[in-house]
């Protein structure tokens, strides 16, 4: 059964352009080496895969089946694969993984994190054993240990062209970058930097290992720069390690979310008159949210959480507070030591579960409409002043939606003069509809302007 | 093509002097007016038709020509050339109109014995078919030269002002038409969009094409002359009426059908400004307008049009003068009594300063705006200030403004009117010692901390 739903994407994300990396300071050391062709590589690339996905899109107005290739790499004799969530995702219908000796086997989707944009895959392991299908397990390296000028290989299936190994080096091993909508409309990078290299990363690497000279995975290849020379992007081991770790026990990464978005201090530290080297700005706070609720304001500095002191002045020093926040079990109380003006004071604030931005999304086919739910950061982000509601996300031409004028991005607010909280109840309105199709009369939000829209068969 | 006219309408053209007379006589009722807006840094010219509206050398123009938020100070060195003509004389901009957003300017007096007011002719009643001429403007290094088109009527539509469709290109915008006597028969106005398909290099594209210069429609002159010449007492004057209801959206007649409402014509309001005449009288979001002093909003084609017409109506109200709304709310009817107040004090009212030195404008926090960034403001709060211009390459703009931005904080100190945020500018530019300030801001549902060098 589909349960969680996703806005349509090409499979490959790696190919997207990023939106906002800061200015580029690779040190380039010539570094010779002569290690490579150990046996720890061919270990190595006997342990790369290719990964053939099919999953469901709603993005048109109907239940649809897009098909992408991404790599991953195998991290246990009992068929663990890591790749990236970009490339497999909770709507995938089914996957394939081309072992190194050309062997076909099915894996499914054991956790998924489009936060660090990884997702854990579990071999077929009884088609493993019966067919005495064999692979190599790949090793994780320590990324903390990589130092810029480096050299590394990228292992993985650019454009299809599978087990394709290509070398560079760790160009910048602290590159800071986030998306709030990344993938398929899900926030991505918030809680890790990124290893940069210079290895060539293309379509179809996603997933795939970064790895040192002696064949161990130090990062998971992510993304690159379209039209770019050279600037390729992966998760380093450390998250990836410590994701996998959770995906495994618990299929999903649970996070503490509070609402503060960080800027950068950067420079304004005499402004503050703070001791230098501490403090994390506070850009905006989320209204509603935790932090909003306990008086935190936009402009304040927190030098300190859990008497933990803070240093934000930098980009790349965001991700690991962010991360430390998130780490803290969902309720706790946290201790913001804040500085405002002048002033000191110590704050208090109970974490929530962190959310993503993209609520459940269902197809109600007959209707030729596809919807998400309108989640709370969702409704924050649109200003609207609740999240009850769904979000229309695609119509199918000359179906009842769009001849009823609906379309995408429109919240639909109330059914017959009632109050739609979320998905469920339409879902009990589409099967009270389809035994008794009487026209619908829908009432939508579109940037705060009514209207008034009649569904009938 | 004109003997054709002549046999198909012998009796109307008896008498009547021949079209080029004509033409080079009504030639004299257009003009075309030249001036700049003034921004910061630049200046933008702008170039439009108007028409002679009396013997005073007043010009009507087209709403277009002027956008409605450009402050009245900022549009500059209003010039009058006479088609055909390459001199120009000076002229005075009188402001607009508050109905129909026309503009108003005073040529020189010197010009106005060879100018011909449109209310010397006689009116044309229109008809489906009918041939029409009107009167095209080349460019300016033409001198303005007028040229002579033809098309015939094709339809006519109340929208709900009255206005005409020709079979072709007829006039230019802003320009005049006639009928073969000689008759008034309209006011070009601008040109619709064309809908075509481009193929470039095998691939298909949809475009909307709009000419500038020549255009299909027409304010109909018989109506037209009715609401000519409203001119405010000064430009600068705020005679413009409010009720406080924003996003009025037609009901369709499906949906009118399954709320009850028949076949009645009927506007719904998406939301009600906190503090406006509509808050006051009771009206609530979502309410439905269906009547205006006891008189049924009228069914217009397209529909969209009973919107514009329920606005007109507001517009046309004196201040303090009452309105009554027969309103449907849920499954009930209730009659609304309104008092008409004048309008907040619009955009291009609001105060605004260009500090040069850190390089943005900072303008005064408006009601509207309170629309437009979805704050839900009582009507008397200053929430801050807006950045309405960053210099490119500026201070300002290295320190990440960006116009629309609403400056709330400047160093700790919450910005709580213009004047405030005004002062402490000025001294943060004078002071020497200072190397830089902060300033929260807020845009969209997220705020952000700038920092702003001074030098």
């Amino acid at each position: 059964m589909l349960v969680k739903m996703h806005p349509p994407s090409i499979m490959v994300k790696i190919g997207k352009q990023f939106a906002r990396c800061g200015a580029l300071a690779g040190l380039i050391f010539l570094f010779s080496a002569d290690l490579f062709g150990g046996i720890f590589f061919d270990r190595l690339l006997e342990s790369v895969v290719r990964i053939d996905v099919r999953e469901t899109t709603f993005a048109g107005g109907s239940t649809r089946l897009v098909s992408g290739v991404g790599s991953g790499v195998i991290l246990s004799r009992d068929g663990l694969v890591m790749t990236n969530a970009h490339v497999v995702s909770p709507q995938a219908v089914d996957i394939w993984v081309t072992l190194a000796n050309l062997e076909r086997v099915q894996a499914e989707l054991l956790g998924w994190d489009h936060w660090t944009d990884l997702a854990l895959l579990r071999l077929d392991m009884d088609e493993v054993s019966r067919r005495k299908l064999e692979f190599s397990v790949a090793k994780f390296g320590n990324s903390d240990k990589l130092k810029p000028g480096q050299t590394v290989y990228a292992v993985g299936t650019p454009h299809g062209l599978s087990r394709t190994v290509t070398k560079g080096i760790i160009s910048n091993k602290d590159r800071y970058y986030h998306d709030s909508s990344g993938i398929r409309g899900y926030e991505t990078g918030f809680f890790n930097t990124w290893l940069q290299t210079d290895a060539a990363i293309n379509p179809g690497n996603s997933g795939g290992p970064l790895v040192n000279e002696s064949g161990r995975v130090v990062g998971i290849n992510t993304r690159t720069y379209l039209g770019a020379d050279n600037l390729g992007f992966a998760i380093p081991e450390k998250t990836a390690r410590s994701v996998m770790s959770h995906l495994e026990a618990h299929g999903e990464v649970e996070r503490s979310y509070i609402g503060l978005a960080p800027g950068f201090l950067q420079d304004l530290e005499t402004f503050y008159s703070l001791e230098a080297n501490q403090g994390m700005l506070i850009n905006s706070v989320d209204p509603g949210s935790p932090a909003a609720l306990a008086g935190v304001k936009a402009s304040d500095i927190v030098l300190s959480l859990n008497g933990k002191k803070l240093d934000g002045r930098f980009p790349e020093q965001i991700p690991p507070i962010r991360n430390l926040i998130a780490s803290y079990p969902v309720g706790s109380s946290l201790t913001l030591e804040v500085k405002r003006g002048g002033e000191l004071m110590l704050i208090v604030v109970e974490t929530e579960r962190l959310e993503s931005r993209v609520g459940d999304e269902w197809a109600f086919e007959k209707w030729g409409l596809t919807v998400r739910e309108v989640s709370r950061s969702f409704a924050r982000e649109l200003q609207l002043t609740s999240d009850d509601g769904v979000v229309v996300i695609g119509t199918q031409s000359a179906f009842p939606a769009d001849k009823a004028g609906l379309r995408r991005g429109d919240v639909i607010s109330k059914i017959n003069q009632t109050n739609l909280i979320g998905l469920d109840d339409l879902k009990e309105i589409y099967e009270s509809y389809s035994s008794n199709p009487d026209p619908l009369l829908m009432e939508t939000l579109r940037n705060r302007t009514v209207s008034f829209k009649v569904l009938k068969p | 093509m004109l003997l054709g006219c002549l046999s198909a309408y012998p009796l109307q053209l008896q008498g009547a002097p021949a079209i080029d007379t004509l033409f080079e006589e009504r030639s004299q009722s257009v003009v075309v007016v030249e001036f700049f807006v003034k921004t910061e840094i630049d200046r933008s010219p702008m170039s439009v038709n108007g028409i002679v509206i009396d013997g005073n050398g007043t010009i009507q123009l087209p709403a277009s020509s002027v956008p409605s938020w450009i402050p009245v100070d900022r549009l500059r060195e209003f010039k009058v050339y006479r088609l055909g003509d390459s001199e120009s004389v000076d002229a005075e901009y009188l402001g607009s109109d508050r109905l129909h957003s026309w503009h108003y300017v005073r040529a020189d007096s010197s010009i106005w014995p060879k100018l011909k007011p449109v209310t010397d002719y006689a009116l044309a009643e229109l008809k489906t078919g009918q041939p029409l001429w009107g009167i095209g403007v080349a460019t300016k290094d033409l001198d303005f030269t007028p040229y002579f088109m033809r098309a015939e009527v094709s339809t006519i539509q109340k929208l709900p002002e009255t206005v005409g469709f020709a079979t072709s290109e007829i006039t230019s915008p802003g320009s005049l038409l006639f009928t073969d006597d000689g008759a008034f028969a309209g006011w070009g106005s601008s040109s619709l969009n064309m809908e075509r398909y481009l193929t470039i290099e095998g691939n298909r594209y949809q475009a909307y094409l709009r000419k500038p210069d020549q255009s299909t429609t027409f304010y109909v002159a018989s109506e037209l002359v009715k609401t000519l010449g409203n001119i405010p007492s000064s430009p600068e004057i705020n005679d413009l009426t409010w009720l406080g209801v924003v996003g009025l959206q037609t009901i369709d007649d499906e949906v009118a059908e399954l709320m009850g409402l028949g076949d009645r014509a009927a506007i719904s309001i998406s939301q009600i400004i906190k503090g406006s005449p509509a808050e006051k009288a009771g009206l609530q979001e979502r309410d439905m307008v269906l009547s205006v002093d006891g008189v049924p909003l009228k069914r217009y084609t397209p529909r969209r049009v009973v919107v514009s017409d329920f606005e007109q109506q507001i517009a046309k109200k004196e201040i303090g003068e009452r309105m009554t709304l027969e309103i449907a709310r849920g499954d009930s009817r209730v009659e609304i009594d309104v008092t008409i107040e004048q309008s907040p004090k619009l955009v291009r009212e609001a105060d605004r300063r260009y500090f040069e030195g850190m390089g943005f404008t900072i303008r005064e926090f408006v009601v509207y705006d309170n629309v437009s960034l979805k704050l839900d403001l009582e009507i008397d709060e200053v929430p801050g200030v807006i950045v309405s211009f960053v210099k490119p390459s500026s201070d300002a703009q290295t320190g990440g403004a960006q116009v629309g931005d609403l400056i709330k904080e400047i160093d700790g100190q919450a910005i709580s009117s213009y004047d405030q945020a005004a002062s402490i500018l000025e001294s943060l530019e004078s002071d020497s010692s200072k190397k830089e300030f902060v300033a929260l801001v807020a845009r969209g549902a997220e705020t952000a901390v700038l920092r702003i060098a001074l030098n």
